[in-house]
């Protein structure tokens, strides 16, 4: 875990974070033709329309920043030392994956002229089958709280639920 | 006992690309949720897997795995170098194959010859990984996951019921060896 850059659970209790979630989720991935149209987004479905992914397993929905407890952000923006320019928890439920991907650019960050940070957070408590990869590198049995930093916020990443219980994760970009 | 023990690696005497390569056309035996193709009636433990996992309300649209086997699938002389190197003598082996978005859920691998296997002697169970490393492609074993594991390396499970999952979030089939033996 070479970007390992600490364990915030001291200061945000992610379990109540959780717990008071409101709303559903949005799926992330809902109409895999309309990616195929999209810049940025066509050239990572024609890669997984190359490698005959099984798109039946491909789902994660996320959680806005709106859903979440308004006091997530200011608390990760004081730890990093970042000014907030996006941020969700996504939802990763079993036998559900989210293939080899990196995440689009924000229009903000274009308009700001800045090079974004990008931290992930496990929150949900580690569970069997609980899996997430940043290029090379695996994350597995991390705690809760344990923030990984992208190399840049273009890093190809992955995850996947093999277990029994959703998992949960926190993203935050900022500069 | 470590839970999984690395062995070594056989890449020096059996060339798996070769292995894989033939593989890549053929059907092998297909395993999915369909629990039509299951052996509910004669073994519990698969009920039991699949009930577990419809609890948890697992995506069963992304199960699938393909067996490969010895003799009919691809030469029984890698068998024979295997054992020769580690000394074991095989009770049961497999290919497994997951390709891109597929998966194989949190289980445990249950035979109905269990009892036979015990009375022949002292049961080993090996896996080695037979494709280089590959994004995405992922074992994850109780409190380990293997990733990036170098092509031949062999790893021997304490017990051969050890609870484990794979998947492959990446764009490439992934293939690993599992291996039954005694010695």
């Amino acid at each position: 875990m070479s970007n390992y850059i600490g364990n915030c659970s001291n200061i945000i209790d992610w379990k109540h974070v959780l717990d008071t979630l409101t709303g559903a989720p949005s799926p992330a991935y809902i109409k895999p033709e309309e990616w195929a149209n999209k810049k940025d987004y066509s050239d990572i479905h024609k890669l997984w329309m190359d490698a005959d992914i099984n798109i039946a397993g491909v789902r994660v929905s996320n959680y806005e920043p709106e859903q979440m407890d308004s006091g997530v952000k200011p608390a990760m923006e004081k730890l990093l030392g970042l000014t907030h320019i996006e941020s969700w928890i996504s939802r990763i439920d079993p036998g559900c994956m989210a293939p080899y991907h990196w995440d689009f650019d924000n229009a903000k960050i274009a308009e700001l002229g800045v090079t974004p940070r990008r931290v992930s957070v496990h929150i949900s408590e580690f569970a069997f089958g609980h899996v997430f990869i940043v290029e090379d590198k695996i994350c597995y049995n991390y705690a809760v709280g344990d923030m990984l930093e992208f190399p840049t916020i273009r890093a190809w990443h992955a995850g996947a639920n093999l277990g029994l219980k959703p998992k949960y994760m926190y993203h935050f970009v900022g500069y | 006992m470590e839970k999984i023990k690395f062995v070594g690696n056989c890449a020096d005497i059996i060339d798996w690309n070769s292995v894989v390569a033939e593989l890549m056309d053929k059907p092998g035996k297909l395993v999915t949720a369909d629990r039509s193709q299951w052996k509910m009636n004669t073994n519990p433990v698969y009920g039991e897997l699949v009930e577990m996992w419809e609890k948890a309300n697992f995506n069963f649209d992304a199960i699938k795995w393909i067996n490969y086997y010895p003799g009919q699938d691809f030469d029984n002389e890698i068998i024979v170098k295997l054992e020769n190197l580690l000394k074991v003598k095989t009770i049961k082996v497999w290919l497994a194959r997951i390709d891109p978005g597929w998966c194989t859920p949190w289980h445990w691998d249950t035979d109905d010859n269990e009892e036979e296997w015990n009375k022949l002697g002292n049961t080993r169970r090996f896996m080695i990984f037979i494709d280089p490393p590959a994004v995405g492609h992922l074992l994850a074993m109780e409190d380990q996951c293997f990733y990036n594991e170098a092509i031949g390396n062999i790893y021997e499970w304490s017990d051969y019921k050890l609870w484990h999952a794979g998947t492959n979030v990446g764009l490439t089939p992934k293939f690993i060896m599992h291996w039954m033996t005694y010695d």
